[in-house]
């Protein structure tokens, strides 16, 4: 019989130390299920204490439990004891076992749990049995992405728990180290507009590279009066602020390909097409596939279009529209 | 431990082939299309390198009227290791006695020691991939400076070597006029432009997988800052209008200082052709067929006749 199951002790809660945060993982958003399921039948499962030399227990799993028996005036819970010389590495295992297997973790405390993964559990095999079920691969730089996170900007941690920020843009984020203020707008602008995952990626990237290519710092980039204006836009909603963003961080990252769209659409204009009619370039302009794409109910209407379609391929203006422009000096 | 250049769909290829003697790379250019590539860091060199060669001599003897242009730099770097492995002292030789093959050895270093001496018999051209000084400094700071190997290059004209050079990549940056300029400048004082049988021009493309592997490997390169779209064979390229601008930019230099000199694109459509030299390879022949040109009017392939490899081409041509 494992030692740990013989060691079930009825401890008086003043025998806990309540300040002892050894074990935590914080989970630093609310958690209404467990709170329901308390309140409902109260401890379900017996929380973990460690058994010290001399003074008070330590908490090793149960807080959240722990501490709502002690606000229901309870004096004392059964729980499970540790011997004294249990080593912290032991504990660790256990501790992250339960929780990797448990319920769903949000991105908080998946972090937490791979920042104490990366510290208190060497050995290769049980890395991975932990890390699977949370999604994580168990290579070092990647558990090291996630230790960013989890030690790093408090805001950040917060917004990812609430899922008000993406994991894979909480990790991205994490990595700003170098730029924690630009770090700190970019997680209040995205908590604002209340994107997806993978738009929140996406304006991240955008704000990266923009501030990259011309030299200049990712908070100057945020800081620019357009997009200060369009965040703050009185009128519009989340989703219509989140597109002009997106619309703006584009035209910055892709100043020349915009410039060709554009001119592209005002050579279209010029030439006058019936409605049933559209030219588009190729993806991006590249290649030299151009479509023409002709709408028609009726043989009539076809041979409409037909005749549209010679006087086009004959106008000189279809040229000008075909031919590249070249970008401004690099 | 021979293959068809892999190319890409949608854009004009060499078609060279490749002799497959290793793989990785110890230079760690940023750019390197390796490291998305491969899934092992350690560098390789396989050990049946005489049953390839064998089988090489066979293929070629019996193709007599085709010319084959061989490289060894598609997945390693030439001449890196050759200090070591005296590679080269097997391999030119052998082209050498190939009436109809050709040898690329293409490196970024300056390790040509044993090259000197070597029986070429005019069947070996080395070849340098150039950049501008500023790329050369921040993206290849592991490769040999630009004027080691010029002066590389240089010694092996010297000893009767033909050669080649390559921008590729080139990569937007500020002032890549004067720093490309300035490469060119450099390339044509050190070497006589009619011992260069081809030049290639082919900017930055990359995997989308290469991304995050650069940008976790090397996170003060500034490459992926560029304009980048989703080409037509899916790798990252920059918009079309900026290598419009920048190959048309490179090939008026180089006509200019080398107008006689064979100047390709490397992995580009015939759009970009057009807006660069006013012409597609494939409404002359393709470009294999123009790189072949280049090999014996450069190369002085005195065994093998010109007409008949031509007529050959030709020939095949009709069949198809």
């Amino acid at each position: 019989m494992d030692p740990f199951l013989e060691s079930m002790v009825r401890v008086p809660l003043q025998e806990i130390d309540w300040d002892d945060r050894t074990f935590e993982i914080r989970r630093l958003a609310p958690a209404d299920g467990l709170d329901e399921s308390l309140n409902c039948c109260g401890l379900l499962s017996p929380p973990w204490l460690l058994r010290r030399q001399s003074g008070p227990h330590t908490i090793v799993d149960g807080f959240k439990r722990l501490h709502w028996l002690r606000e229901s005036g309870a004096e004392a819970a059964a729980c499970f004891v540790f011997p004294v010389d249990s080593t912290f590495e032991s504990l660790w295992l256990r501790r992250l076992t339960l929780k990797a297997f448990g319920p769903p973790l949000n991105v908080a405390e998946k972090a937490q749990m791979a920042e104490r993964i990366l510290d208190f559990v060497p050995d290769e095999r049980d890395r991975r049995r932990l890390l699977t079920p949370l999604g994580i691969p168990s290579r070092t730089e990647v558990l090291a992405k996630w230790r960013e996170l989890s030690v790093g900007d408090a805001n950040l941690l917060c917004a990812a728990a609430r899922g008000e920020i993406g994991e894979r843009a909480a990790l991205q984020l994490a990595s700003w180290l170098d730029e924690p203020a630009a770090r700190r707008e970019l997680v209040e602008l995205l908590t604002r507009l209340r994107c997806s995952a993978s738009i929140q990626l996406e304006i991240i990237e955008r704000v990266f590279e923009i501030a990259q290519a011309g030299d200049r710092s990712r908070l100057e980039v945020l800081r620019m009066p357009e997009i200060a204006s369009l965040s703050t836009h009185p009128k519009w909603s989340p989703r219509e602020k989140t597109q002009a963003l997106r619309d703006l961080l584009t035209r910055l990252r892709y100043p020349r390909l915009r410039a060709r769209e554009e001119a592209f659409q005002k050579h279209l204009a010029a030439l006058s097409l019936p409605k049933t009619m559209r030219i588009s370039p190729p993806p991006s302009f590249e290649g030299d596939a151009y479509r023409l794409q002709i709408d028609f109910s009726a043989p009539e209407e076809l041979r409409g279009c037909d005749e549209a379609v010679r006087s086009l391929a004959s106008d000189p203006r279809l040229q000008t529209l075909l031919r590249p422009t070249r970008p401004e000096k690099g | 431990m021979t293959k068809a250049c892999p190319g890409t769909s949608h854009y004009l290829c060499c078609g060279y082939k490749i002799l497959h003697f290793g793989i990785q790379c110890s230079l760690d250019c940023t750019y390197c299309i390796l490291q998305a590539y491969l899934n092992q860091p350690n560098l390789r060199l396989f050990g049946n390198i005489g049953d390839a060669l064998g089988e090489l001599e066979q293929e070629l003897a019996q193709n007599p009227t085709t010319l084959y242009r061989f490289g060894t730099g598609e997945f390693t770097d030439s001449l890196l290791l050759d200090p070591i492995t005296e590679l080269s002292r097997q391999l030119v030789p052998f082209f050498g006695r190939q009436p109809n093959g050709v040898l690329e050895l293409k490196t970024k270093t300056d390790f040509i020691g044993n090259l000197r001496d070597l029986d070429h018999r005019g069947h070996t051209l080395v070849a340098w991939s150039l950049n501008a000084p500023t790329v050369r400094a921040r993206e290849e700071s592991q490769a040999a400076p630009l004027r080691e190997r010029l002066q590389a290059a240089r010694q092996c004209a010297e000893w009767g070597y033909s050669l080649a050079f390559h921008f590729d990549p080139m990569i937007e940056h500020p002032n890549w006029r004067q720093g490309y300029g300035e490469t060119l400048d450099r390339l044509f004082e050190a070497i006589d432009p009619n011992r260069i049988v081809w030049i290639s021009l082919g900017c930055l493309r990359f995997m989308p997988s290469l991304k995050p592997i650069l940008q976790s490997r090397h996170p003060k390169s500034r490459i992926l800052s560029g304009e980048f779209i989703r080409g037509l064979d899916g790798k990252m390229r920059y918009f079309r209008d900026i290598r419009a601008e920048m190959y048309a930019f490179m090939v008026d230099r180089i006509r200019r200082a080398a107008p006689e000199c064979c100047v390709y694109l490397c992995m580009e459509g015939e759009d970009l052709w057009r807006e660069a030299f006013g012409f597609s390879p494939l409404e002359r022949d393709g470009l294999p067929a123009m790189l072949d040109k280049a090999v014996f009017r450069r190369m002085g392939m005195s065994r093998l006749e010109w007409s008949s490899i031509n007529s050959s081409r030709s020939r095949r041509k009709c069949d198809e």
